[in-house]
């Protein structure tokens, strides 16, 4: 088991993008690698796009961290190619994109309560 | 399809090993994916320069990736056992300094040049030394040598800019210079005839000398130096990395006139450096040589001297490639 599992979660955020993303759409279920890059990619209007080498270099990052696992749970063949890795998000996952989220919320507050005293 | 996914394929080598192990098949996967959409050859260039420009992103991290991870796995190691990696460390610490240690000595010796102009064809004639009256005359008679000047050295007091100094003095024939291919940093070599009996009253000074004796002041030739007594004109100031024979410090032409520089109980020796003739082999030249020494032997009747004579290149390197050539 990966020793970060019990690291204080305050400790592994800030998350980069990448890995931020990919656990929201694990949230919703698992998801092989090609599907989380068009559903990210969706999300974000293009704006973020995930090259296979970054896409993968996250998942391995976040598969040493414990944040996601690997899922042998396989779909059916006729809807799928079975050599497809799919990943699901773990608990440590979960409190990790939700801490992130609610840090960003805090940022988000913080500068709309600067902005908003400042004339336009 | 089938040659985008080879060149794909073959760009993967550019991840490192392990992470190409673990995840090379679903990145291939998603090549094909990627591939699927391609419409036409501007979506293929497109996926090209995305695939390109991702590799370009993300290899490197990999790499930087896999290197912390060895580190902290050798850190977690030697917390653990702490006294084998002192003793690689240790180990490694030694074999460096040795290394280097050697690298410095065959640099030194072997690899780099001397100062001096194509030092590769200069040779030193040893025991056998031609007659030293008539010297000029024997050396522009020579079968194989082009030139050869005559020196010995001899350590003297020295006087200079209001300070006295022990120094190593080279007493030589004019063209030892000359010979060499070395130009003084500033002022002049010796010139023809300065080497005669009863003139020989100039010198040249070591760049470290003047820099010390004169703090680097150009108007210290012309200047006189007292050489065990003699006055001498400075007449110019050595390269800075010249120094030939055994760190001299200063060359006088008086090789020829024993008395001009007084000496107190040390034994002279003569020493004869030549230049080989252009297109002579060191075969060649080594063997015309030997011809001379023993001859020299019939007339002085010296046998001693001619069994030991040799004739050997001044430059290791070239000494070293010209013994591997004789075997």
């Amino acid at each position: 088991m990966p020793k970060t599992k019990h690291s204080a979660i305050e400790d592994l955020i800030p998350l980069p993008p990448a890995v931020f993303h990919i656990l929201l759409s694990l949230l919703d279920g698992e998801r092989h690698g090609y599907a989380l890059k068009r559903e990210i990619a969706t999300r974000t209007d293009g704006k973020l796009t995930l090259g296979a080498g970054v896409l993968y270099g996250s998942i391995s990052k976040m598969l040493a961290q414990g944040f996601i696992e690997e899922s042998d749970d396989r779909p059916d063949p006729h809807l799928d190619d079975e050599r497809r890795r799919y990943y699901r998000i773990t608990a440590l996952g979960r409190r990790v994109v939700q801490a992130e989220a609610a840090r960003m919320r805090e940022l988000v507050q913080l500068a709309s309560s600067k902005l908003g005293s400042q004339p336009a | 399809m089938r040659r985008s996914l080879r060149l794909y394929r073959w760009l993967l080598r550019l991840y490192p090993a392990g992470f190409r192990d673990r995840y090379g098949s679903p990145l291939q996967q998603q090549f094909r994916d990627e591939y699927a959409d391609v419409q036409d050859r501007r979506d293929l260039l497109r996926l090209w320069a995305r695939t390109l420009a991702d590799i370009a992103r993300s290899a490197p991290r990999q790499f930087a990736s896999e290197i912390a991870q060895d580190a902290r796995f050798a850190m977690r190691l030697w917390r653990r056992r702490p006294v084998q990696p002192l003793f690689a460390i240790i180990a490694l610490a030694l074999a460096i300094g040795a290394s280097a240690g050697a690298f410095s000595v065959v640099n030194a010796l072997l690899l780099r040049s001397l100062p001096f102009a194509a030092s590769e064809r200069l040779a030193q004639l040893h025991m056998f030394g031609p007659p030293r009256n008539g010297f000029h005359e024997w050396r522009q008679q020579s079968a194989y040598l082009a030139d050869a000047a005559m020196y010995d050295s001899l350590e003297v007091n020295v006087e200079a800019g209001g300070q006295a100094a022990r120094m190593r003095l080279t007493e030589t024939s004019w063209n030892f210079f000359t010979l060499l291919g070395s130009r003084p940093a500033s002022g002049r070599a010796f010139v023809a005839g300065e080497d005669d009996p009863g003139r020989g009253d100039v010198t040249v000074i070591a760049h470290g000398a003047w820099q010390r004796l004169f703090g680097n002041d150009p108007r210290a030739v012309g200047s006189i130096v007292r050489v065990n007594g003699t006055p001498l004109t400075i007449v110019g100031i050595a390269p800075p990395d010249f120094d030939y024979p055994a760190r001299t410090e200063l060359w006088t032409p008086t090789t020829f006139d024993y008395q001009r520089i007084p000496k107190t109980g040390s034994v002279v020796m003569w020493t004869s450096i030549g230049r080989l003739k252009p297109q002579l082999t060191w075969a060649q030249a080594r063997h015309a040589f030997e011809t001379e020494a023993a001859a020299s032997v019939q007339v002085v009747g010296n046998v001693s001297n001619a069994a030991s004579s040799k004739f050997i290149c001044l430059h290791l390197r070239s000494r070293r490639t010209f013994a591997i050539r004789n075997e």
